[in-house]
């Protein structure tokens, strides 16, 4: 296995294992599914947060999720109604989603070597990847299904 | 006996979720007191009686290992016992936090189970009669 397939093999297995545990979320890995269909669709606006890493290799690390999967996700981690979460709370989720997934990989991929990991921030819609971006062989994107909807992670080295 | 613990995490979220896990390890709790950096810590530390520290590493202002350093410096909070509740998982890192004075670590994601085994490493074993949660036989859920 390449690099490439060694750092998909460990975002998955973090992200199901960060989903089910913390978020009481089962997944299915949507094989079929593209970032781009998640970033460009007209239903929803998109949230997304990033973090900047570096360590034996250095890129970032993204997570996109329509609103009301974002509320649902911080309604599970937090135990509240969905009601009662504001757009806040919603942000703090996924970027709290975003470190643990990135912590996670880093540590599967490579339990020796130290990864740095960033703050993790919002991104503005302004700033989300081009349709062309995935198709790189330093983009890795993984896009999962829960019961409502679709979430998108993307890991890009360099 | 009731123990004091102060939660430090620069996400909000990450305090709500470890102050409700914590409320449900069965333990005596007195106050739960939060900051959201080192720096605010060491303010949190130096006005209030605290028994256990459970922090984050990575946050801005002061990082959770700088938190320790600066408090084996003092000693009064150099007797507090830390854990470091973390996304960091390389051995590296966490023989670091172990050699800089951390009492234990708690890899992220962390079942509210685990909590409880960490903190009674840390804090010995629980009142079962007095501490334990109600509801709380069947295992934990958040």
């Amino acid at each position: 296995m390449n690099r490439t397939d060694e750092l998909k093999e460990a975002m998955k297995d973090s992200i199901s294992e960060i989903l089910e545990t913390m978020f009481f979320t089962p997944i299915e890995f949507a094989e079929d599914q593209s970032l781009d269909e998640l970033i460009q669709s007209p239903k929803e606006p998109v949230l997304s947060a990033r973090l900047i890493f570096r360590g034996p290799f250095g890129g970032n690390f993204s997570v996109f999720a329509r609103g009301g999967l974002a509320k649902e996700l911080a309604a599970n981690l937090l135990g509240l109604e969905s009601e009662d979460l504001g757009r806040e709370q919603m942000e703090a989720t996924l970027k709290e989603l975003l470190n643990m997934v990135a912590g996670k990989t880093f540590s599967l991929y490579d339990s020796q070597s130290v990864f740095h990991l960033g703050v993790p921030y919002m991104v503005e819609n302004g700033e989300l990847p081009s349709v062309a971006a995935n198709s790189s062989e330093s983009e890795i994107t993984v896009i999962v299904e829960t019961v409502s909807d679709i979430l998108g992670f993307r890991l890009a080295i360099g | 006996m009731a123990f004091n613990v102060l939660i430090v995490d620069d996400s909000s979220v990450m305090r709500s979720v470890l102050k409700k896990t914590v409320q449900m390890c069965g333990f005596k709790i007195g106050e739960i007191l939060e900051a959201g950096d080192g720096l605010e810590a060491l303010e949190v530390l130096r006005a209030n009686w605290v028994d256990l520290v459970l922090t984050d590493y990575n946050m801005p202002k002061m990082d959770g290992l700088q938190l320790i350093e600066e408090m084996k410096k003092d000693e009064i909070l150099a007797k507090i016992p830390v854990v470091v509740v973390t996304t960091e998982g390389s051995e590296k890192k966490v023989k670091t936090f172990l050699e800089k004075g951390a009492s234990d670590y708690l890899q992220k994601p962390f079942t509210p189970e685990q909590v409880r085994i960490k903190l009674n490493r840390v804090m010995g074993e629980p009142d079962e009669q007095d501490g334990r949660a109600e509801g709380s036989d069947e295992g934990l859920d958040f």
